[in-house]
């Protein structure tokens, strides 16, 4: 019998009813084979049987899941099988072990085999075993193998199979059989053991794997009568799962019964697949599409929804959240709805556990004779096991810092060393378990350190999970593993997805799952959110170089697998998933999706573009701009390539904003689409700027423009469609940042036997050589042909990609790739580039390639401000060229700077031509009537004896200004960045209030407060770092009270009661105590009390995942901290911490030049203009020996003097940045003499004050 | 928790709360000694062996001490008559109601010897026989089980010491009330736990 049916048609309660009625009729409880998906549902079936059966004698159940049937018949049949094992060892058992045994052995047989030119080794091991679990799922054998080998053209075959065949050989030879292996030999036990079914009754018929239905087509002769129940929509478990869809129809010559209600809700669940199957969108009344900004936001709200429904009445077990993304942040949010709620997450780390850590530290201790812990750890064995009291805790943890950093004393000596009965008997105890193998060792030190109760119900569940773990390696490789070898492989444990021991839910819980979860536990609720829909992960890409879960499906058939089979046969499985997802909601279901993941990258989007509100908001935030005359032909833009030359605060971003919504009313080039409008910004920021503007315009539009940096642009089309992989890139590449770049490229340098100050050198020629696209055979320097290969070796292996990477990979792929080309250039409609005057030579390869088809560029930008060219890649040659050979709109009025200023700013323009002809294109500021600030007295030039002259006279310049016009803002602007840090002090000292603009991480006050604690915590006898930090609390406003304290500290202990009186100290403590838990966790804590503001919090989770990264590879709290400090005064590219928009500050603003673009204020001085920091002859210009070397490394060198003569040209165009920050008054002053290393040095001023002298 | 084992009804009969950390709440830690584990493999072997499979291969890489062992059970006399055993590592599950609530006893039978009518419950026992068998919760609930199992009371259990190979016969006795001492055993356990 097939019954069609979904999760809401009581199948399985028809299923145990057919169970009885078999038993009723005579058939013997152990003739029948009950089938279902899960562990969990197998329990669910067993119980609904012992419910039902009458008292007395139950029989023998034979009910499994699909992996439980197989690892039944192996425990039942070893001794057939050990019997025709090869080698003369036997065991009574099998050892049915976890993947983490098998994986290890793995590991070793891929060392055998040579993937020679493989380029992700770390990766290796995972494509392996997916390839090797559809091979086993789908049962597939050599044959079938080799076709899907020859479809796929896999370059890797052969050695896969070598890998795969070695891996099968020594897990018999020591018969360790995990859940796929147990799979691997099934086919061989049900064909030589005796069938022992008569009757079958399969529950999960659609989420059938076809090892398990090849089975029933065995048996099936045998077989009276098979009940199978399915749905035909169901399958969610498609691809890589391995779930197939198996016509049961023609299995059994039957006609299925219906037995699926006639529901509202199974309409919409039909509808829902529908439209995903069909790329429709899809909208009805419970289904509420919110889309938010930042995901921090579209968290608040969820829990804030939460919140609201349990407060109306809804039981917490009515409530279900499906995310793909269940981090820490998630977590710690999920926190503040104060219920219950259980994560039902994939898999996790067995060590993320602090008391698992903690007890696999103490391992390390009894085990290790000279081991150093961490004393962050050393802290948690004190307070956690030992019990020890807070204060005793610390104090013996900060002697033992000092013993550990000045004497490298081992921690058992150290402790030996201490009074204490606790600590005396735990050494005498660690003695003890010495002799024991480690499995045994854990028991004991659980037994004896371990409280058994309630609050530590999930730990010993972790605990025996750890026990198993280690009694799976000891069984299986008996005394071949060095307990130090097997501690460290445990510290480094996933808990894999074991299918067949899982957790049990609670009843009164939120639930927090995936997907996948969810539908697999047939979890039924009323309200349903379904979180980060934009983010790719939704849609999970299912195949990588040596694995392709479609082609590999036992019911492949074609020749060939195109890019868009897998687009199909993914969003088919989505449709499956989704269709199921809103078969477990009964009333409501919230669809939520963000623009900006938690590290504020953008989301590509995913599952968030099939849905969408019912009604449909439109709310016109941007106030209808009436555009001046010079801006008007911007606007009447209809197609073609424009340059938009626009000259600084003539509205450039208005008027761009304003085109883009005109382009997406549609009225200017038909049917165009959000997505088919790209829009390339040089920062960040302004991608941001741009997307929250048009959000704020329309709500609900799901899908933006595509608007991002180029970057962000690159590693879309990189991304999208699994298109890596026709890079031959395998799936898990990651991205470095400068940090991680600069650390490798440092080894590299240093391994080449060169100094590593030279570090510096090589990023920037690294840099340039990878964006001139020559080949490496060109260059002429052979160390940095050593070193540039060394560094792209280890980023091959390990797969990583640096920025310049994804610029110049996505550019080989749509050259090299028509298929992707097609795509992106069907796509892309119209291209508006901002900024174009910085764009790289890359960049506008990548905009021609882009804009091919419809040839519908737009580039706007100002000649005259480009000022990265001489550290970066960008070349301003490009845009002047564009701006020459098309339609060029010019945006030369500007109502920012009062007349003086606009006078000096093209006066600069003017007087370039003496020295620097090329520097400027002859654009000429115009104001705008009536509009520009009045003041008479402008600009004020000024060049004092002593440097000590112009500070001082800048400071009483600002308190002047403070008093007359106190909501005024004012910059100070700088040459570098080394004087940002040196003005920042010398304003401190003089109590003026300001903020440093820089890229520094330390910018950020969440990162600087976090830092503070950290360091507290590092080392909480370091007096000048604990006055830091305290100073870092008062600067956030915080204790503002307390300020004595730091008078205080100079003469007591910072940890004595002495200080218990102010709060700061009771906070600090609470902290230091709370760091025995996970120290990322503390990060939430932290920004959690003391940042209230959600984009705050916002900024909370990336630097969590600064410190993670960082976490991962130094595993422990004092290197993390270290670290932390030593990155802190550098920029950061890949963390965009999220800004305040514009927001009125009282304090000054002190930044570079460079920084300042884009900025304006009502006052600037730029101190500092001598003919060093700003050259305006060439005379001036010095070059750095760095920029010689770089340059000498070049495939194309430049000789020196056009060198110098481009910095001159930067430097006018720099100045003029400066000037053009100024509404109504401006200082430009420089001294005539300043301290260098306390030596009074006199330098020349720079050439702008005889520019002043040409008025 | 509706579903008990002799060795679950021990527990809850010495120590209330040991039995609610362990089978409740699962607060206990896992850990197998050498003993246990050696006790497993010779289990496994006589099953193997009842079973019919070649054990030869795999008798020959067990510890010499075990080898000798299970040698020397195997001549026992008991396994004379191989063919006797019907079952071997067999589960049993039972469904019992007391004062409205069912419970569950379950378990597994190490062999059963089947001789015309009567029943052999044969339990493999690694080290010592219990000390009172008859009143022992394990010979409650295996004859007890046993005699709703086989729908006959001419049933017995039978220890069997593998170390001494010796051996303790406790047959179904009438005026034994079985049920009843179960469930003044499950009595003991706080009525919030039973569902």
């Amino acid at each position: 019998m097939i019954f069609y049916s979904t999760i809401n048609s009581n199948k399985t309660d028809i299923l145990v009813e057919k169970f009885f009625n078999l038993v009723n009729l005579g058939a013997k409880p152990e003739e029948i084979l009950v089938l279902v998906q899960n562990g969990r549902k197998k329990k669910n079936f067993t119980e609904k049987i012992k419910n039902k059966s009458q008292t007395g004698n139950i029989g023998n159940l034979n009910v499994f899941s699909f992996f439980g049937l197989t690892r039944n018949f192996l425990e039942k049949n070893w001794a057939l099988v050990e019997n025709n094992i090869k080698n003369p060892n036997s065991t009574v058992f099998a050892h049915l072990c976890g993947l983490e045994v098998s994986q290890y052995i793995f590991k070793n047989c891929i060392k055998e085999v040579e993937f020679k030119g493989y380029n992700s080794k770390v990766n290796l091991l995972h494509q392996l075993l997916r390839r090797y679990s559809l091979i086993v799922q789908n049962a597939l054998n050599q044959d079938e193998i080799k076709k899907r080998e020859k479809v796929l053209n896999e370059s890797y075959a052969n050695e896969a199979r070598e890998a795969i065949n070695l891996y099968k050989l020594k897990t018999l030879e020591f018969r360790a059989f995990d859940y796929l292996r147990q799979v691997n030999i099934f086919e061989y036990l049900y064909k030589n053991t005796k069938n022992p079914y008569r009757y079958v009754i399969l529950d999960d018929g659609d989420e059938i794997t076809p090892v398990v239905f090849e089975y029933l087509k065995y048996i099936k002769d045998e077989i009276r009568e098979f009940f199978i129940a399915q749905d035909p929509l169901g399958s969610s478990r498609l691809g890589y799962l391995s779930a197939t869809i198996v016509d049961f129809e023609k299995f059994l010559e039957q006609k299925p019964i219906d037995l699926r209600e006639n529901s509202e809700k199974l309409k919409i669940a039909k509808r829902v697949f529908d439209c995903v199957k069909n790329k429709k969108v899809f909208c009805e009344k419970n289904t509420i599409v919110k889309s938010f900004i930042r995901r921090d936001e579209m968290i608040f709200n969820t829990v804030e929804e939460i919140k609201t429904l349990i407060k109306n009445g809804v039981k917490p077990s009515d409530i279900a959240v499906v995310t793909p993304l269940t981090d820490d942040y998630l977590r710690f949010c999920f926190k503040k709805i104060k219920q219950d709620v259980f994560f039902l997450s994939g898999s996790e780390k067995l060590n993320q556990n602090p008391l698992v850590s903690t007890v696999i530290e103490i391992l390390k201790l009894a085990n290790i004779v000279d081991t150093y812990l961490s004393p962050f750890v050393l802290k948690s064995i004190f307070i956690e096991i030992l019990k020890l009291t807070p204060s005793e805790a610390i104090e013996l943890t900060q002697l033992y810092r000092e013993a550990n950093y000045l004497y490298r004393k081992p921690v058992k000596e150290f402790l030996k060393e201490q009074k204490n009965e606790k600590i005396g008997d735990f050494l005498e105890f660690c003695e003890k378990i010495k002799e024991q193998n480690l499995s045994g060792q854990l028991f004991e030190i659980c037994n004896k350190y371990v409280e058994k109760n309630i609050e530590n119900q999930s730990s010993i569940l972790k605990l025996n999970k750890l026990a198993k773990q280690i009694n799976d390696f000891e069984e299986v490789f008996e005394n071949g593993f060095e307990k130090i070898n097997l501690i460290e492989q445990l510290q480094n444990t996933i808990i894999s997805e074991n299918p067949l021991s899982e957790d049990e839910i609670p009843q009164s819980s939120i639930i927090v799952a995936s997907a996948q979860k969810l539908i697999d536990n047939e979890i039924n609720v009323k309200h349903l959110f379904l979180l980060d829909c934009s983010n790719s992960d939704w849609i999970k890409q299912d195949i990588g170089m040596l694995y392709n879960s479609w082609v590999f499906q036992k019911n492949w058939n074609k020749s060939t697998f195109e890019p868009n089979d897998n687009l199909e046969l993914t969003l088919d499985r989505t449709a499956r998933i989704l269709y199921k997802l809103f078969l477990c909601s009964d009333e409501k279901i919230y669809v939520y999706s963000s623009i900006y993941d938690t590290l504020g990258v953008e989301n590509f989007g995913a599952t968030d573009k099939f849905f969408k509100s019912e009604q449909n908001i439109k709310t016109n935030l941007a106030k209808k701009i009436t555009p001046r005359d010079d801006q008007r032909p911007v606007l009447e833009y209809k197609s073609g390539k424009m340059a938009v030359s626009a000259v600084a605060g003539s509205g450039k971003t208005t008027i761009m904003l304003a085109l883009i919504l005109k382009l997406l009313e549609g009225d200017v080039i038909e049917n165009l689409k959000s997505e088919n409008i790209f829009v390339l910004t040089f920062m960040e920021s302004a991608a941001r700027n741009f997307r929250e503007r048009i959000k704020q315009n329309y709500p609900n539009m799901v899908e933006l423009p595509q608007i991002s940096t180029i970057h962000g642009l690159a590693l879309k089309i990189l991304k999208e469609n699994n298109n890596y992989a026709f890079l031959n890139i395998d799936n898990d590449f990651e991205i470095i940042d400068e940090i991680k770049r600069r650390e490798l490229i440092m080894t590299s340098v240093v391994n080449s036997g060169l100094d590593y100050d030279k570090t510096e050198l090589y990023e920037r020629a690294i840099s340039d050589f990878k964006n001139s696209l020559v080949q490496l055979e060109k260059v002429k320097s052979p160390s940095f042909k050593r070193i540039y290969s060394s560094y792209n070796n280890f980023m091959k292996e390990n797969n990583f990609l640096d920025y310049d990477d994804l610029l110049t990979y996505a550019l080989k792929l749509l050259k090299s790739n028509s298929d992707v080309r097609n795509y992106y250039q069907n796509m892309c409609r119209v291209i508006i580039e901002d900024e174009a005057q910085d764009s790289s030579p890359i960049q506008q390869e990548l905009i021609t390639v882009l804009g091919e088809k419809y040839g519908n560029i737009i580039r706007c930008g100002d000649v005259n401000q480009a000022i990265t060219a001489t550290f970066s890649n960008s070349d301003v040659r490009g845009f002047k060229k564009f701006i020459k050979e098309n339609y060029n709109v010019e945006m030369n009025k500007s109502q920012r700077c009062g007349l003086k200023i606009i006078e000096l700013a093209n006066k600069t323009i003017d007087e370039a031509h003496k020295f620097a002809p090329e520097a400027f294109l002859n654009i000429k500021m115009q104001p705008v009537e009536g509009k520009n600030p009045t003041n008479t007295d402008g600009v004020e030039f000024k060049v004092f004896e002593k440097s000590e002259d112009e500070k001082n006279y800048i400071v009483s310049e600002i308190k002047k200004i403070k008093n007359e016009h106190p909501d005024k803002s004012i910059g100070i602007l700088l040459r570098s960045n080394w004087q940002v840090l040196k003005w920042g002090e010398f304003l401190e000292g003089k109590n003026i209030k300001y903020e440093k603009t820089t890229d520094t991480l330390n910018n950020n006050a969440v990162f600087r407060v976090v830092l503070a604690v950290f360091n507290f915590i590092n080392d909480t006898r370091n007096k000048k770092n604990i006055k830091k930090s305290i100073e870092t609390m008062l600067e956030i406003e915080q204790y503002q009270d307390e300020r004595e304290i730091l008078v205080e500290i100079e003469e007591k202990d910072f940890l004595c009661d002495y200080f218990s009186k102010y709060s700061l100290w009771w906070d600090l403590r609470y902290f230091l105590l709370k760091s025995t838990t996970n120290p990322l966790e503390l990060i939430f804590e932290i920004g959690d009390y003391y940042f209230k503001n959600t984009l705050e919090f916002a900024n909370i989770s990336m630097v969590y995942s600064i410190a993670e990264k960082i976490l991962k590879s130094y595993n422990s709290f004092e290197e993390m901290t270290n670290r932390l400090n030593e990155i802190s005064e550098r920029a950061n590219k890949s963390v965009k911490f999220f800004t305040k928009d514009e927001e009125k500050t009282d304090a000054i603003r002190i930044m570079t030049m460079h920084k300042a673009k884009g900025d304006e204020f009502d006052f600037v001085f730029i101190p500092e203009l001598n003919s060093e920091n700003m050259g305006l002859k060439l005379d001036d210009i010095k070059l750095k020996k760095n920029t010689e070397l770089i340059e000498s490394l070049k495939p194309n060198p430049k000789d020196s003097e056009t060198l110098k003569q481009e910095i001159l040209e930067e430097n006018y165009r720099l100045l003029y940045v400066g000037i053009t920050r100024a509404k109504t008054k401006l200082l430009l002053s420089c001294a005539k003499t300043y301290k260098i290393f306390k030596k009074e040095k006199s330098i020349e001023p720079s050439e702008i004050f005889n520019i002043k002298e040409a008025r | 928790m509706n579903t008990f084992s002799a060795n679950s009804l021990k527990v809850l009969d010495e120590n209330v709360e040991n039995f609610i950390n362990r089978y409740i709440l699962q607060l206990d830690f896992l850990n197998k000694n050498e003993s246990a584990k050696r006790g497993e493999r010779l289990h496994a072997m006589i099953s193997y062996y009842i079973k019919g499979f070649d054990i030869t291969k795999i008798k020959s890489n067990m510890p010499k001490i075990e080898q000798e062992l299970l040698e020397k059970v195997l001549r026992d006399e008991i396994f004379k008559n191989k063919e006797k055993f019907i079952k071997s590592e067999e589960n049993f599950l039972v469904k019992c109601t007391h004062k409205g609530y069912n419970f569950y006893l379950t378990g597994r039978f190490d062999a059963i010897f089947q001789d015309k009518d009567n029943y052999i419950i044969y339990d493999w026992k690694s080290k010592n026989i219990p000390k009172s068998p008859e009143c022992d919760l394990q010979s409650i609930v295996y004859l007890y089980c046993g005699s709703k199992i086989f729908k006959t009371q001419n049933i017995s259990i039978c220890y069997y010491s593998l170390e001494k190979t010796e051996f303790l016969t406790v047959n179904f006795s009438k005026e034994n009330n079985y049920f009843e001492s179960i469930t003044k055993v499950i009595d003991k356990l706080p009525k919030k736990y039973l569902t």
